[in-house]
């Protein structure tokens, strides 16, 4: 470490080389001589210009350069300026280096600042503090920018000589730094990884599989029938999903050189146990990282055949898809796909409306499970990747929302791909929000730009859940309302919008938005949720309680005859898939109301029937 | 054990609370290591009468209603006592107002440790938060 000892002398402060630009860069005068002189290659000219210049400074600064001073300067700024790669005094590796000694003196490994960053604060910060001790000595606390000329001529000459006298020192220097450099290049990378994986979050990964894998075995040890044949399934799909792969290869071959595989082993190894049925190689790294680092929701919970009634039925997929157009109750077109994907469990787009129709149901855990089974079936599935997303922002799991969206647009427009920067290790929440909200914005600007593209939509609601998850509510707002003008009839659009104007506590334009989102679809329970919210939010907790009750009637599914033979009850409970925060937001109604005795009526299966002399809905 | 008491509005939603935690052993887990604290509530009705509640997140994890409390109770000792009506409480409790703006007009008072007490509102609104607009 002998250059260590000799750090000081090298170090910004003391270097005599930094010091000469600072001054010299520090008066205009100065700098037009600079620029000049780079231009201009004739060492007579220059001369020439340079004593105008100096007589300029003499009467401005009264400062008298010698011709011995001025010649050695003179050949330093050419020098540097003609040969910026000159082997001699190439200043790049000496700052380079200079910023490594800083790094190891405040022992701050891992965090490559950048020469950019680092010089202008070094100068900065020695040019004050010398500026200080100038001042101090000259008992003139509140200098003025133009004591510095007088400064700088008076320490000029000195400078000068020193400058002349310090360039033979530092010349055979470099060579030895210059191997000390690549060694530490060389760890710079690890060093960047290494202190970003903190040894918290590995632990709490550890404890997440452990969790998992022990549910692993305990379903194992259940049903160990049912899992051989769900082995056997897995090994069909196996077979199939290499197929899958060769389609998509070319368009994941650039994603793939984008996204090297740098988790460890042991993490994928891990993800292959419990996510073996998915093709990996298909999701880039962020969707790996943070998607899956999440609680687990577990498999769909169905709701017992004999409750369904459309179990029986043949091609309950058409029928539900009718029940929606029709206007039906979301909870009974919910039966009908999970009809479908009983009958069928392979079937895509039975799993994928099942998650839609259950989020709107507000069912986000029904919902959220659903679109995962689908991703799993079809991990390219875009609507469900947007849907599962948004679910993910309402759950709180912000990190698995942005990889999500994050893997949507760049499935949707490969092309953006280049646009994409490849981090190393994790990510914070901050950073991936940021990464994620660049790729929409330059999406965007690519479509508005183009005439022949029409802007999307859906792009457009990506970027306000990205703002909206970083409480940007005022740019998501604009984001939703531009989706708003290319889908007018998009209710799910109209209740994004008023979530987010009354998160913006504007909850009066909050109800303005769901109500036109329930009349376009009066069956919306999570428009009726969010109303009820907003009413409780201004302090009208009759009307409140109303959508709330209102809401949870819809979740009430008719009987159909020939299934149960209670006579007195035309209508039954859905038994899973509860829907608790219509409850628990009905209980803080009553509350705010100080009804005790509604209060206490309010609990899974009771009877809404009760509240309707009262209230009407 | 009911913390609920006829004529206290605020003392509903404590028992709301008590229910939450009693079904979330996670949460119960997390809040006390976070917390690791124990505060009484002294509330007054419009009726004149007080009450005292303790919040236990040192020990039990859950809120207990304390007949006949004084302060040298060596049982229940607790890290910092809130006094406040039960008007304001009920207020604070469903976000309405905040403990500071209460705390600066003089209707929230503090005693014992003030630096526990200040982060007694984040707990109270983690414990029961509001609801949220859904996307």
């Amino acid at each position: 470490m002998s250059f260590l000892a000799g750090g000081s002398e090298c170090s910004a402060s003391r270097n005599p080389i930094s010091q000469f630009s600072k001054q010299a860069g520090g008066d205009s005068l100065n700098q037009s001589f600079l620029n000049n002189s780079s231009i201009n290659t004739n060492l007579q000219q220059q001369q020439q210009q340079q004593q105008q210049q100096n007589q300029q400074n003499l009467i401005r600064n009264e400062l008298n350069l010698n011709s011995n001073d001025l010649n050695s300067m003179n050949s330093f700024f050419n020098n540097n300026d003609l040969n910026t790669n000159a082997d001699a005094f190439n200043l790049q590796p000496l700052s380079n280096e200079l910023n490594l000694i800083n790094q190891r003196e405040f022992h701050t490994p891992g965090v490559s600042l950048n020469q950019s960053q680092l010089q202008p604060q070094l100068q900065n910060q020695d040019w004050s503090q010398e500026f200080n001790n100038f001042a101090q000595s000259k008992s003139q606390p509140q200098p003025q920018h133009q004591h510095q000329h007088q400064h700088q001529s008076n320490q000029f000459n000195p400078q000068l000589n020193q400058f002349n006298s310090r360039l033979n020192s530092f010349a055979p220097r470099f060579n030895s730094f210059n191997p000390q450099l690549n060694s530490f290049n060389q760890n710079i990378p690890f060093a960047n990884q290494a202190p970003l994986q903190t040894s918290k979050d590995q632990v709490n990964w550890d404890d997440q599989f452990s969790m998992m894998e022990n549910e692993i075995k305990l379903k194992e040890n259940k049903n160990g029938s049912e899992k051989e044949k769900e082995k056997e399934k897995e090994h069909e799909k196996g077979r199939e999903i290499p197929n899958q792969d060769q389609e998509i290869d070319t368009d994941n071959e650039k994603l793939k050189e984008n996204y090297p595989i740098i988790l460890e082993d042991k993490f994928n190894s891990n993800f292959d146990e419990i996510w073996n049925s998915l093709d990996n190689q298909n999701l880039n790294d962020d969707f790996r990282n943070y998607a899956l680092n999440r609680s687990d929701f577990g498999k769909y919970q169905f709701e017992s055949d004999h409750n369904n009634q459309f179990s029986k039925l043949l091609n309950p997929y058409e029928i539900g898809l009718q029940l929606m157009e029709n206007g039906a109750k979301l909870s009974e077109a919910a039966l009908a796909f999970e009809a479908a994907v009983k009958q069928n469990p392979d079937h895509i787009d039975a799993w994928l409306k099942l998650g839609e129709v259950q989020t709107a149901n507000e069912k986000e855990i029904a919902g959220l499970t659903a679109l995962e089974k689908c991703l799993e079936l079809d991990p390219n599935n875009l609507p469900a990747l947007l849907n599962l997303s948004i679910s993910y922002i309402n759950e709180g799991y912000d990190n698995a929302a942005f990889s999500t969206l994050e893997k949507w647009i760049l499935t949707k427009y490969p092309g953006l791909v280049d646009f994409s920067t490849n981090t190393n290790g994790t990510l914070d929440r901050k950073s991936l929000n940021k990464k994620v909200t660049d790729l929409f914005i330059k999406e965007a600007q690519l479509l508005y730009n183009d005439p022949s593209k029409q802007m999307d939509p859906d792009v457009q609601l990506g970027l306000g859940v990205l703002f909206y998850a970083n409480e940007d509510f005022d740019k998501t707002i604009d984001c939703f309302k531009t989706a708003l003008d290319l889908k007018p009839d998009d209710e799910l659009l109209w209740n994004r919008l008023g979530a987010a104007l009354a998160n913006s506590s504007r909850s009066e334009e909050a109800i303005d938005a769901y109500f036109k989102a329930l009349q376009i679809k009066p069956t919306f329970v999570r428009a009726r949720y969010n109303l009820g919210v907003s009413c409780i939010n201004i302090g009208c907790y009759k009307e409140a309680v109303e959508h709330l009750l209102g809401g949870l009637a819809l979740h009430k599914v008719e009987k159909v005859e020939g299934i149960d033979s209670d006579p007195n009850d035309s209508q039954f409970n859905i038994t899973k898939n509860q829907s608790n925060s219509l409850m628990e937001t009905l209980k803080r109604a009553f509350l705010s109301m100080d009804r005790r005795d509604l209060l206490e009526k309010v609990k899974p299966g009771m009877d809404i029937e009760q509240f309707r002399n009262e209230f009407s809905f | 054990m009911s913390v609920t008491v006829d004529g206290f509005k605020s003392s509903p939603i404590l028992e709301e609370i008590n229910t939450t935690i009693d079904n979330n052993s996670k949460l119960r887990k997390s809040i006390i290591k976070q917390s690791n604290s124990k505060f009484g509530f002294n509330i007054k009705n419009n009726k004149g009468q007080s009450r005292f509640w303790v919040l236990d997140l040192k020990e039990n994890g859950n809120i207990r209603l304390v007949e006949n409390y004084n302060a040298d109770d060596s049982i229940e000792k607790v890290d910092s006592t809130i006094s406040i009506s039960d008007a304001n409480f009920k207020k604070l409790l469903l976000s309405k107002t905040s403990s500071q703006k209460l705390f600066m007009t003089g209707k929230l008072k503090i005693s014992g440790n003030m630096v526990k007490a200040a982060g007694v509102e984040k707990i109270l609104h983690g414990l029961y938060p509001s609801p949220k607009a859904k996307l």
